[in-house]
């Protein structure tokens, strides 16, 4: 990843943005974890936070391994496309779903810069971490635009749902319609098993 | 102009302040994608439902009408004097929170009316006001409210978020059972001529024509017949089903969905296929058409009423026994509540006895009916029939559990028997998400309806989660269940969470591997796609 404003040398080379920030690595985690749950109401949050098998809680839990994959791209140099994709795609079929806003659902990858930034400014190497910041930005921006990416079609997703449910639940009817009309099942809209 | 608002802010950062208004007074959006479309006027009067009108969730007024707090107050004594349950269970909660992150809905909307706990609280607060002393007495502060017109469009908000699946009252200490709640709910807001259209719509056509969707004997009879054209391409073998025959040992009765929707069709041509080869003196029904009984969604009342048809179809035709199909709340029904509903059996039945293995069935001596999985484990087990599970080597197969034949009759080791006979490759889902505790399918209770797909998946999540986890792990591709519901529901649920897992019923793998006399050499499954190897062959 390369922008004109900074760039993975930047990132690299810019050992003080990962010294200031690598101490901090498990409370960004936690940090992030943190705006996702105060996405969801006062009551919630204490369940999403405690309890930790994959299956009671499958929203913390997915919460859990995005923020992992997701503060990597700090890290790292190449971070891992497929590992960082799943996980986005994972915590946003959710979120997809549940009562949000497009933006909310969205949004909290962007929370990573607040987090970021408020690590840098706490340790008031802000100037120094100049370049390698705007570069790691831009990655998180990349995130950002998968995230995109995968709420719009996990949206598409869900009205596509409707259209074949209901093809689904009148397949039989529809058979014995075109058998009246004299057309042969062949000539009827494929079903998707 | 105003500000615009940081990415955190978006995301509703976190605050660890007090909540400024509690739950008894924030009032849940009425947004699309979360409630059903009403009953139509018609419909609710042609059933003879109190108080039919016209009205829309989505407006402020739901034109209830003038007398509806008198309704109410009414309505909810009436049940308190005649369900003991009901009260005990309004007075017994500890509010110890065992129950609250059991629910699907709760886990999938995040939302805390959705803890079993607070649903119920909807109505406890309300009976605690008017039906007890203390309530009267200390009001909110013993957790007592008034009963106003948003009390109850929050009560046909989250009691239309409640499957009544029964995972909750699993693990509640005292079996505090939030189904039977949400049934009382249900009926009181009937009373106030509130209901949805995907239940009441197919309760009328169930009451008129005998099915759901209202499909009439002669349409129903040629539907079959379509299926029994596709057994016979499949496996050269012509089935000619009895229809309203008397004097045959065992009526067949299956939920309607079997025989109009996919990949339910599938399951049934398994039923008639499964009945030719061992010779079953049966007979099929088209005014018992429906082994749903989508009364159990509405009222004590039409629930009896859908469940007395059956047997008095039994009796007309003289069957001795009933054999029922892959349901879910059928068996619910029939398990739980015929007994007290509807009384004994007709004196033409007795007690289930397979005519093949000579196999007595103790265990339905009341309801004199029996599940076909129970029915066909046991020929499986007496090794009546031949089963070849290579013809399902492409499958790897798991199973889930539906609801009601789990938590409502402990129909858990039968099905797997069944399955694993006709499959090579059988996985668990993860222990905490099957048997009891299994996951509900996110639309069961009426709640399988189109127009709140969101919420289905909503409610899907722990399901699907779950499912998504075996597929990952093990290479599932193919989920089956015994219910008729989540033949409808589960497709769009494993599209959703788990693309690439396709659903079939218990008996549509049992059919693909039985091996019948006299059948061609068979080269299709009966989804009519070629059967594993035989490209190899050819
Ligand atoms: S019965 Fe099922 S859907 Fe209803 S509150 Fe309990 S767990 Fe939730
Ligand atoms: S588990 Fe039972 S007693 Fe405990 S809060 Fe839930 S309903 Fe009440």
């Amino acid at each position: 990843m390369s922008t004109p404003q900074g760039t993975d040398e930047d990132i690299r080379s810019g050992t003080t943005l990962y010294a200031v920030l690598w101490p901090h690595k498990e409370a960004m985690v936690n940090r992030w974890v943190g705006v996702v749950h105060g996405s969801y109401p006062f009551e919630t949050i204490g369940f999403l936070r405690t309890n930790s098998n994959r299956f009671a809680n499958p929203v913390g839990y997915r919460t859990e391994e995005a923020a992992k994959a997701l503060i990597e791209i700090l890290f790292t140099d190449q971070p891992e496309e497929a590992t960082l994709h799943k996980a986005v795609d994972e915590i946003i079929r959710v979120r997809a779903i549940q009562d949000f806003p497009p933006e909310t659902a969205v949004g909290v990858v962007f929370a990573l810069k607040d987090i970021v930034r408020e690590v840098v400014s706490a340790s008031g190497q802000g100037a120094a971490c100049l370049r390698a910041m705007w570069a790691l930005e831009s990655r998180i921006d990349a995130v950002a635009l998968m995230a995109f990416g995968a709420y719009a079609r996990h949206r598409e997703r869900l009205h596509l749902l409707k259209v074949e449910e209901h093809k689904r639940s009148h397949s039989q009817l529809m058979r014995l319609a075109m058998r009246k009309a004299g057309m042969e099942p062949e000539e009827a809209e494929p079903q998707k098993p | 102009m105003s500000k615009l608002p940081k990415a955190s802010e978006l995301a509703k950062s976190i605050s660890y302040a007090f909540p400024k208004v509690s739950w008894m007074d924030t009032k849940p959006a009425f947004a699309p994608g979360t409630w059903c479309y009403p009953a139509k006027k018609d419909t609710m009067e042609g059933l003879g439902m109190p108080n039919p009108h016209n009205w829309n969730p989505a407006e402020e007024d739901w034109n209830l009408p003038e007398n509806w707090e008198e309704i109410i107050y009414n309505a909810l004594k009436d049940r308190l004097e005649k369900y003991r349950s009901l009260k005990v269970f309004l007075d017994i909660c500890v509010r110890c929170g065992a129950c609250a992150d059991k629910c699907h809905f709760f886990l999938g909307t995040g939302d805390p009316k959705n803890m079993p706990v607070l649903r119920v609280e909807l109505l406890r607060s309300v009976y605690r006001r008017d039906f007890t002393t203390v309530g009267k007495l200390l009001g909110k502060v013993v957790g007592a409210r008034k009963l106003d017109k948003d009390v109850i469009k929050e009560w046909f908000y989250y009691f239309y978020q409640c499957t009544e699946c029964r995972r909750c009252s699993l693990f509640c200490p005292y079996g505090i059972d939030t189904a039977e709640i949400t049934m009382i709910v249900r009926e009181l807001l009937h009373e106030l001529g509130l209901g949805i259209h995907w239940i009441m719509d197919p309760v009328s056509n169930c009451n008129r024509t005998g099915n759901h969707l209202g499909i009439q004997p002669h349409a129903f009879r040629e539907i079959v017949e379509f299926l029994c054209e596709d057994i016979e391409t499949i496996t050269g073998i012509q089935i000619k089903p009895p229809f309203n025959e008397k004097g045959h040992e065992v009526l067949f009765i299956t939920p309607s969905g079997d025989v109009f929707a996919d990949p339910g069709i599938y399951t049934f041509m398994g039923y008639l296929m499964l009945f030719h080869e061992i010779g079953l003196d049966y007979t099929l029904s088209t005014y018992a058409s429906e082994g749903g009984n989508f009364g159990s969604f509405t009222s004590a009342y039409m629930m009896k009423k859908l469940n007395a048809k059956m047997y008095a179809e039994a009796e007309r035709l003289g069957s001795k026994w009933i054999l029922g199909g892959e349901c879910g709340h059928m068996w619910r029904v029939v398990h739980q509540y015929m007994e007290t509903m509807n009384g004994p059996t007709p004196a033409c039945m007795e007690t289930p006895k397979s005519p093949i293995t000579g196999t007595v069935f103790h265990n339905a001596a009341a309801t004199k009916m029996v599940h076909i999985t129970e029915f066909t484990a046991d020929l499986i087990k007496h090794n009546k029939i031949t089963l070849d599970p290579s013809r399902n080597a492409d499958k790897i197969v798991t199973f889930h559990d539906s609801c009601n034949p789990a938590r409502g009759m402990g129909l858990l080791e039968e099905p797997r028997y069944c399955i694993q006979a006709a499959c090579e490759n059988f996985v668990e889902m993860p222990e905490n998400t099957i048997r009891e505790q299994t996951f509900c399918c996110g639309g069961g209770s009426g709640l399988n309806t189109e127009e709140i797909m969101e919420l289905r998946m909503r409610g899907g999540l722990p399901r699907g989660n779950a499912l998504r986890f075996v597929q990952e792990k093990h290479g599932v591709n193919t989920m089956a269940c015994i219910c008729a519901i989540d033949r409808a529901t589960l497709p769009p649920l494993a599209d959703y969470w788990a693309p690439g897992v396709s659903v079939t019923g218990t008996h549509e793998l049992i059919a693909n591997a039985l091996v019948m006399k006299g059948e061609i050499k068979r080269t299709l499954d009966l989804r009519q796609e070629d059967l594993p190897g035989v490209e190899e062959d050819e």
